[in-house]
């Protein structure tokens, strides 16, 4: 009898199912999700979409996988209380059916909170971003007035010609211009809360660790305390547009 | 969620903060307060590793079947995460409902390798509990483990309260009846009450003697507790209840698909392999019940795989029918089916080949011998012909990468068997070139063989670390070909491991100077600390070579004796002496009964020897 072992996967002939519908959805990511990685979410949702017996389409090639786009990345930790994910389904779901049965399915402190089909012929998300950021610190020099403290380096930072990062291989960027608003929205203590607005492109965006590094030069090490996305806004989809604020 | 802003300071600082953070999908929370039995069972390596057990999904299901029990879970921290709870004061806790381990009723231990021994301790400490079970008092939880490496509990055996020798199903439910109605008596009260389960062994009512030179001559118990704990084993497997709903992570864990159990046990007869030992007889689930399981725990995980876990899955009786059964269901929504341990022949090319599509990213098999007599002497028993013939179908499948698993330091091993490994590789590389003018990729991957408790080697000497060395060195030589990769794993490490596996209750001072030394972590390459344990060895002048590197004679006592798992010692000696002489013993399921013991041991009602497979 011949018995050395082989380790083998097989998969059923690819499922090429086309989209019927998409359907772009509004979600929260906090509490114990917020430890998921992009990837890890993005798995989240495909699960729950097959718990929840929610057909959606399949990619093409060797490998298909369930067809979705999360609009913008969070940072493992950060949460979000309005991000944006679109899924093509391979079978036509009213969205409000389709937020009650994903809802059920989900892991604790993910939540899709409203859904709409998107427009046919529109891209997904479009490549302009704007998060709204809240962003609590703790200072851990802290200055004598550091209400004061802070107030003075942040405007420091705005009125700055640049503010320069480093993007690993990217290299150096300047994400001056990519800081719509940045305030100190309460100081208690050692503790403080800032909020910002920040932009991404096409090219590339600032995120809250880079003004956080900006700070630091001006009030000594920074401690990130939490990290919580508010807004989300793309230029790619109509209903989204509208919700500017 | 937890509400501690500590907590999330901690998390906001260490690597992969999901290991931490609970909140998973088809968690089990309930009210402690609201139970009889508030316990834990924890996973000694990260969550990664532990979520992906099926062994811990079992005993988590089990435990919170029953209503007056409510089972959390609760993984070792990565040593960034031991520093973090440290530096803050924070105990390790709970997945669930973040509550420190020193506040649970129970905590039960997987234990599935011996290199996870010091993050037992790891968990222990950081989880505010004593180290050592004499060390607790009546306010301190009960400490169980359990898993493959209870059939051996000497070297943790001053650190658990009581073992669980075998499978865990039904013992599980025992246990608690009796804890439950014993919870907040005296402690020795609880432990002797607990010997009175078939396969619970409690350390504090055994002790071990030595001669005047340090050798182990036997031991003594208490005379209230059986003289031998034999191990515990379910009779209906098919109508044996499964994890129906098993946590899924939030994190990528390292099998991220679900385990449908087809068959336990194995017959095979390998002598070198503990589980084909300790999990017989073998008793397999009909494929309607694995399509059943299968349906089952796809809609109530959404996993896309779904793996069909045996010892060797093709030797199962229904696997065609299986797999067949499972593309026909799930193919079309996209599901995959894994084998991971399928037999390499014409059998299993024929079953690829129902499969229409395969992905071919690549193929291992295990051949661990490169010579036919040392395959014989381990009773490995394939053909060099099986290998190429298997080799050469896989290529015409469409496979072009190949790994092969060796063993090295196996018993009577010399340097030609060695140079075997090599030839092996050789011919495959040739006969892939004649066939298609192809040059196939071979990763080889070479383990040290380590004697393990209840095999027909467990009295053999394990190759020194220096002799392994030197084997190394000579396969390294001879495997300088194109294309071909050659992986091995460190002598020192083996030493260890079989130290761990062979010691006997003074080792576990050993364990305990290296985790004071700062072993952590010792199945991970990136953390394991040589020094810790060398270090170990020296404090308490143990002589690793007395346990590993010395033939034992049959008439020893071994530090294992107490436990019966089932195998006669009887029949472990015939095995060995067959080795002796390159004897082969045929696989019991397709030929004559070998009368290893199981049947008339653990199953006194049946009729017998030869009565396990020929009804």
């Amino acid at each position: 009898m011949p018995a050395c072992f082989l380790s083998m996967q097989a998969t059923e002939a690819a499922i090429t199912t086309d989209p019927v519908v998409r359907v772009v959805v509004r979600f929260r990511k906090e509490g114990p999700a917020r430890f998921m990685s992009h990837l890890d979410l993005v798995r989240t949702f495909q699960r729950a979409a097959r718990r929840a017996g929610v057909r959606m389409a399949y990619s093409q090639g060797v490998n298909p996988h369930p067809r979705m786009t999360i609009a913008a990345a969070l940072p493992v930790g950060a949460a979000g209380l309005r991000e944006l994910a679109a899924f093509d389904l391979a079978e036509r779901i009213a969205p409000d059916d389709l937020i009650e049965r994903m809802n059920s399915c989900l892991p604790e402190g993910v939540e899709i909170v409203e859904g709409w089909t998107a427009q046919s012929g529109r891209g997904t998300f479009g490549t302009r971003i704007s998060s709204d950021w809240l962003v609590r610190i703790r200072l851990e020099e802290p200055p004598e007035r550091p209400d004061m403290a802070l107030k003075t380096a942040l405007d420091e930072i705005l009125r700055a010609e640049n503010v320069l990062v480093e993007r690993g291989e990217s290299g150096t960027r300047d994400v001056r211009s990519r800081i719509a608003s940045l305030i100190c929205e309460k100081v208690d203590g050692m503790e403080a809360v800032l909020r910002m607005t920040l932009l991404q492109d096409e090219k590339f965006g600032a995120r809250p660790q880079d003004v956080l590094g900006a700070l630091a030069v001006r009030v000594g090490s920074v401690t990130l305390l939490s990290l919580e996305r508010s807004a989300l806004r793309t230029d790619g989809d109509s209903k989204s547009e509208t919700e500017r604020r | 969620m937890h509400t501690s802003t500590k907590l999330d300071e901690i998390l906001g600082r260490v690597l992969k903060p999901g290991r931490y953070a609970g909140g998973e999908y088809n968690i089990t929370v309930k009210d402690p307060a609201a139970v009889r039995v508030h316990a834990a069972i924890a996973f000694p390596d990260v969550y990664e590793v532990g979520m992906s057990s099926l062994g811990f999904q079992i005993v988590h299901h089990f435990m919170n079947q029953r209503e007056d029990t409510f089972c959390e879970r609760v993984f070792a921290p990565w040593p960034d995460m031991e520093r973090e709870l440290r530096r803050e004061g924070v105990a390790l806790y709970t997945l669930e409902t973040f509550t420190p381990l020193h506040k649970l009723d129970l905590v039960g231990f997987s234990l599935g390798s011996e290199a996870t021994y010091t993050n037992v301790l790891t968990c222990l400490d950081l989880g505010g509990i004593p180290l050592r079970s004499a060390e607790r008092t009546d306010s301190d939880p009960v400490v169980i483990a359990g898993g493959h490496c209870a059939f051996n509990p000497e070297p943790m055996a001053p650190f658990i309260d009581a073992f669980v020798v075998g499978e865990g199903e039904e013992v599980v439910g025992e246990l608690l009846d009796v804890f439950g109605q014993m919870k907040g008596g005296k402690r020795q009260d609880i432990l002797l009450a607990l010997t009175g389960i078939e396969g619970v062994y409690v350390p504090a009512f055994y002790s071990w003697s030595h001669d005047c030179e340090g050798r182990l001559t036997g031991y003594t118990h208490d005379p209230r507790v059986p003289r031998t704990v034999r191990k515990r084993v379910v009779r209906d497997f098919e109508a044996l209840d499964y994890p129906r709903a098993p946590v899924v992570p939030n994190i990528e864990a390292v099998h991220d698909r679900i385990s449908v159990e087809v068959m336990r046990g194995c017959t095979r007869g390998c002598r070198f392999c503990q589980a084909g030992m300790i999990t017989r007889p073998v008793r397999e689930r009909s494929a309607p019940k694995i399509s059943e399981m299968s349906a089952e725990l796809l809609s109530a995980t959404g996993f896309d795989e779904v793996s069909l876990v045996s010892l060797s899955t093709a030797d199962y009786s229904g696997v065609e029918c299986a797999v067949r059964g499972l593309i026909d269901d799930f193919g079309v929504q996209g599901v995959s089916v894994s084998l991971p341990s399928l037999r390499a022949d014409a059998f299993s090319v024929k079953l690829a080949s129902e499969i229409q599509k395969v992905r071919k990213s690549g193929l291992t098999f295990a051949p661990e011998a490169g010579t036919q007599r040392l395959r014989d002497v381990i009773n490995k028993n394939i053909s060099d012909e099986d290998i190429f013939s298997a080799a050469m179908s896989a290529w015409r499948q469409g496979w072009s990468r190949i790994k092969l698993y060796f063993m090295i330091g196996l018993p009577s091993e010399t340097d030609c068997d060695v140079l075997g490994i090599a030839e092996l590789v050789r011919e495959i590389r040739r006969q892939a070139w004649q066939l298609d003018k192809v040059r196939l990729s071979i990763s080889v991957s070479v383990a040290s063989f380590v004697p393990k408790p209840f095999t027909p080697f467990q009295w053999r000497a394990q190759a020194s670390p220096e002799q392994l060395a030197h084997k190394i060195a000579v396969l390294r030589a001879a495997l300088k070909m194109p294309g071909v990769k050659l992986s091995w794993n460190e002598p020192r490490d083996s030493q260890l491991e079989g130290l761990l596996a062979r010691g006997d209750r003074r080792v576990a001072e050993v364990i305990l100077a290296a985790w004071t030394n700062g072993a952590r972590f010792d199945a991970w390459r990136e953390e394991r600390s040589h020094t810790a344990w060398e270090q170990a060895l020296a404090e308490t002048a143990i002589a690793p070579q007395y346990y590993t590197n010395r033939q034992r004679d049959y008439n020893e006592p071994l530090p294992w004796d107490h436990i019966d798992a089932g195998v006669s010692k009887k029949y472990l000696m015939l095995e060995d002496q067959r080795a002796l002489i390159e004897h082969k013993t045929p696989d019991c399921r397709r030929e004559k009964c070998q009368r290893c013991g199981i049947f008339a041991r653990l199953l006194p009602e049946h009729a017998g020897y030869g009565s396990c497979y020929h009804d």
